[in-house]
């Protein structure tokens, strides 16, 4: 039986490279696919009264519903009080080992004792990266940027070719008459306002837990007046510190940017690969936005965690922090 | 060749994104040595290493695409 699947799997192979070879060589005269129309701000797809709802607001939708049914599933027989959730099986075991996994990394940047003590820092950062994580893989799930609504196209569209009640878009490029999509699903992260979203939601918790914290003592991040006790060279601390709110700032755009930027260039680039060369290559840029979902959804939770601890180690501390988390 | 703003708007896409990657590729690639490097000496520490590692990577990696915003700008949003 081995055999005959690997047998299976060459004769697959080598029809992809031959179908490829067929679309390349035929450029334009067999099938060609269409490059959908790329933009930076999420279409919108209708009103609900004056609010317009963008095909970006939709896929978020669908993540929160994934999100929401995922953990009350795996949470069922915890919540019934069973005594089958003891020894977790199944998804219930799949959702411990997620919640074990990151609560083990925050606990490396922050600590036993601050993790307990913080209210809902644990669901915090489990959420910016659970949220982060399905909503760059659920782009990747085929038909998700391209099952839409026809538009006809201002500019240069595609030919249209119908299959029955739906239709595709085909052929050549057409100068007028053409026709583009306009797309029912767009991942989450591809819409500006999603990430920015999320660096504000994480830099303004960061602030809350440091005033939870330490106090009215968190202020002296920001305004260092105590410098001014070593006498009127304090005068350069206290500049640092109120660049120090500059920085804040700065930390909400390089995150909305940092994810903003990764995610929608993979999908121009998935988009652009599929373009150019239909079969086979654009499996190597699924792997690489598969990995880059990833990363990007980890350095989003483990920055926001070291914001935290930073926050958390108050003015002038912060080095001794740093050997007491490890 | 008549540099009108078209013109001028593709080749500012290609500098951007250029010249902003050499920074960062150079700066990833001290943080891989220096990770590298640090794993060689104490594999004990490989996790905590590897994790830092990657968040400074990260971080390079954000200038880059501060660049890559900029060149998709140019281009998509006219």
């Amino acid at each position: 039986m081995k055999k005959v699947g690997t047998i299976i799997a060459v004769l697959f192979v080598l029809f992809l490279c031959a179908a490829s070879i067929y679309v390349g060589a035929f450029n334009g005269e067999g099938a060609k696919f269409a490059l959908p129309h790329i933009q930076m701000a999420p279409e919108v797809l209708f009103h609900i009264g004056s609010f317009p709802v963008s095909n970006s607001m939709i896929a978020v939708l669908i993540v929160d519903l994934l999100l929401v049914w995922g953990a009350a599933a795996g949470t069922r027989a915890i919540r019934r009080g069973d005594e089958s959730a003891l020894i977790p099986s199944g998804w219930q075991n799949f959702v411990e080992w997620v919640y074990e996994t990151l609560y083990d990394a925050a606990l490396n940047v922050l600590g036993e004792e601050k993790l307990k003590k913080l209210p809902g820092v644990v669901t915090l950062l489990l959420t910016i990266f659970i949220f982060i994580l399905v909503a760059n893989w659920i782009e990747l799930i085929p038909g998700f940027e391209t099952i839409g609504w026809i538009e006809p196209a201002e500019e240069h569209g595609y030919t249209l070719q119908q299959f029955g009640p739906v239709a595709a878009l085909v052929g050549p490029v057409v100068e007028e008459g053409g026709y583009t999509l306009l797309p029912i699903l767009r991942a989450a992260n591809t819409d500006l306002n999603v990430p920015l979203m999320l660096a504000i939601v994480a830099v303004v918790m960061v602030q809350f837990y440091g005033v939870y914290y330490l106090g009215k003592g968190y202020f002296l991040r920001f305004f260092n007046y105590k410098a001014f006790s070593h006498g009127a060279t304090g005068i350069f601390e206290f500049l640092a510190s109120v660049l120090e709110i500059i920085s804040e700032f700065a930390k909400v755009i390089s995150f909305s940017f940092r994810l903003f930027g990764n995610i929608f260039a993979g999908s121009v680039l998935l988009a652009v690969m599929a373009f150019l060369f239909p079969f086979l290559a654009p499996a190597a840029f699924y792997f690489l936005e598969l990995f880059v979902g990833f990363i990007q959804a980890l350095v989003f939770m483990m920055l926001t965690a070291s914001f935290i601890a930073v926050a958390l180690a108050g003015h002038g501390s912060e080095h001794e922090e740093e050997h007491n988390a490890a | 060749m008549t540099m009108d703003a078209d013109v001028m708007r593709l080749l500012a896409a290609g500098l951007a994104m250029g010249l902003g990657a050499i920074g960062p590729g150079v700066g990833i690639g001290l943080v891989g040595l220096g990770g590298t490097q640090a794993i060689g000496r104490n594999p004990d520490a490989g996790g905590v290493i590897l994790t830092n590692m990657i968040l400074a990577i990260a971080f390079a990696e954000a200038v880059a695409i501060y660049a890559l915003v900029i060149a998709l700008i140019l281009l998509f949003v006219v």
